[in-house]
């Protein structure tokens, strides 16, 4: 970690000593410009501002104009946002839908004290079985249209098991509806989840979210099992700004992530434990000493400090191949290659916006095999050491995180 | 009528968020438009309630800040202008 990353995690926690303070001032421009580089990376720049506000901490004055103005446009996006959100909610009220709002709608509306800080790019919410497609629905009849289809013919509902198309309607937030919370619905305790959800007041609304317990095992599993190319700073501000609520029952955590509910005590206690180190967060020693996996290495953690610390991948295709690749390697399961990367007709079809049965797919199947075949050699060129900077950080990501998906399913 | 002598007041679909450094956002539901507004802007636009003539407002900000512009009311003028244009404030006749 070096020097800007470092003043970068003190800047976001809750108490900064003078001599941090005075390390932090003493940044040259350039160093500040890189804090404001991290800042964007990590989509964490309405935060940064505030916390250096906050903190009463001396900044350029073109880094402070600049971080103002952006932190004015979140505000008002998030205004937007918010706006946005209260409708559909209401919509589902009159309805009768029953609705969790998940990730950043829960945390911005709910564990942030202030909901501009939380950027999130779509909302996301998690419907009944019994009312998703009643749900999409009123949305579609709301002017919202399924992107995967823009001629509304052939609309492909499973091609993402765990949600409905995206829903568009202009100058707005995209919406997911959600019937599970994760791609392979791995989780038994999906019922569980909906009878422990809390009814909240959003905007004199009645709405659910889980409870807070739950969206912390949930928030730990969500960053490090399924979104791992997209892990930075800002997952472990999600799970302080869960735990600063102060509200949190350790022992019940602990009952939650045993095998018959979340059963994932390597993502938490691995999550925990960098948002320990990093951001200061006051978590329970005995909580983690009880939730610690055997197997837990120091070469593990290594490799989840490089996965939140080297953001940005901007090689999506490199990493991911070189992910699925190393994981696969790990399980020895070649059909698992095969099956991430070969994308059947109809998930083509909602990724390109085509109709899945039109004869644009064929052309869009060879394509995607061809480009597999040429992101393959790539790699195979890459692990001689040579090619971009970019491409090789990409591939070195997707390996690490390969390794560390085969040593949370192990 | 001299727009002084006017009693501005602020739309009130329009939503206003002050911030923690006392900048403010404005959100305008109807045209999905958002505005950012300094620390002078957002405590003229707090005073825009029908109740209070520019004149007055220039008043009660050179009760809170110091060094007060002798052209302020022109600026203010110049500014309710602006909102008027946009939709997010009126005028009350006295």
């Amino acid at each position: 970690m070096d020097r800007v990353q470092n003043n970068f995690c003190m800047i976001l926690r809750d108490n900064l000593s003078a001599t941090c303070k005075h390390d932090i001032e003493n940044m040259l421009l350039e160093e500040w410009n890189s804090i404001y580089h991290v800042g964007y990376c990590n989509n964490l720049l309405p935060l940064l501002y505030y916390k250096l506000k906050t903190h009463k901490i001396s900044v350029p004055s073109q880094i402070e104009i600049t971080l103002r103005n952006d932190y004015l446009n979140y505000s008002g996006r998030d205004l937007k946002r918010k706006s946005q959100l209260l409708e559909m909610i209401k919509l589902f009220n009159d309805n009768g839908i029953e609705h969790i709002l998940l990730k950043g709608s829960h945390l911005a509306e709910i564990v942030y004290t202030n909901s501009a800080l939380r950027m999130m790019g779509d909302i996301d919410i998690l419907v009944s079985h019994k009312d998703i497609e009643k749900a999409f629905n009123v949305l579609i009849n709301e002017g919202y249209y399924d992107g995967s289809q823009p001629d509304g013919s052939n609309i492909v509902k499973d091609v993402y098991v765990h949600h409905y198309p995206v829903l568009y309607k202009d100058n707005l937030f995209p919406v997911e509806l959600h019937r599970y919370l994760f791609e392979n619905n791995d989780l038994k305790n999906i019922d569980l989840i909906w009878s422990r959800a809390q009814t909240v007041n959003i905007g004199g609304m009645a709405s659910k979210v889980m409870e807070l317990e739950d969206m912390l095992v949930y928030t730990a599993l969500h960053g490090l099992k399924y979104h791992t190319q997209k892990l930075g700073v800002n997952f472990l501000y999600d799970l302080h700004a869960i735990i600063i609520q102060g509200n949190i029952n350790w022992d019940i955590v602990a009952e939650r992530i045993k095998d018959n509910d979340w059963g994932n005590s390597k993502t938490l206690y691995s999550a925990l434990v960098m948002t320990k180190k990093y951001l200061n967060t006051n978590i329970p020693e005995f909580f983690l000493n009880v939730i610690r996996p055997v197997d837990y290495s120091q070469k593990i953690q290594a490799i989840i400090e490089e996965l939140i610390l080297c953001r940005k991948i901007h090689n999506q295709t490199a990493y991911t191949f070189s992910f699925y690749l190393f994981h696969a390697l790990k399980k020895m399961s070649f059909k698992r290659i095969a099956g991430q990367a070969l994308f059947s007709p109809e998930q083509i079809s909602s990724k390109t916006r085509n109709r899945y049965n039109g004869w644009r797919i064929a052309a869009l199947y060879f394509q995607s095999v061809m480009s597999i075949f040429t992101t393959f050699l790539k790699i195979i060129y890459q692990s001689f050491g040579v090619g971009d900077n970019d491409a090789k950080k990409a591939f070195s990501a997707g390996r690490k995180a390969g390794i560390f998906t085969h040593w949370l399913e192990s | 009528m001299e727009l002084n002598k006017q009693y501005p007041i602020a739309n009130s679909m329009v939503v206003f968020r002050e911030e923690f450094d006392d900048w403010a956002v404005l959100f305008d539901p109807d045209a999905n438009e958002t505005f950012g507004l300094n620390p002078v802007s957002a405590f003229i636009w707090k005073k825009l309630d029908g109740k209070h003539t520019t004149e007055k407002i220039i008043n009660l900000l050179k009760e809170e800040c110091d060094d007060v512009s002798t052209d302020a009311q022109q600026h203010i003028d110049t500014f309710l202008a602006d909102l008027e244009k946009r939709g997010l404030v009126g005028f009350e006749r006295a």
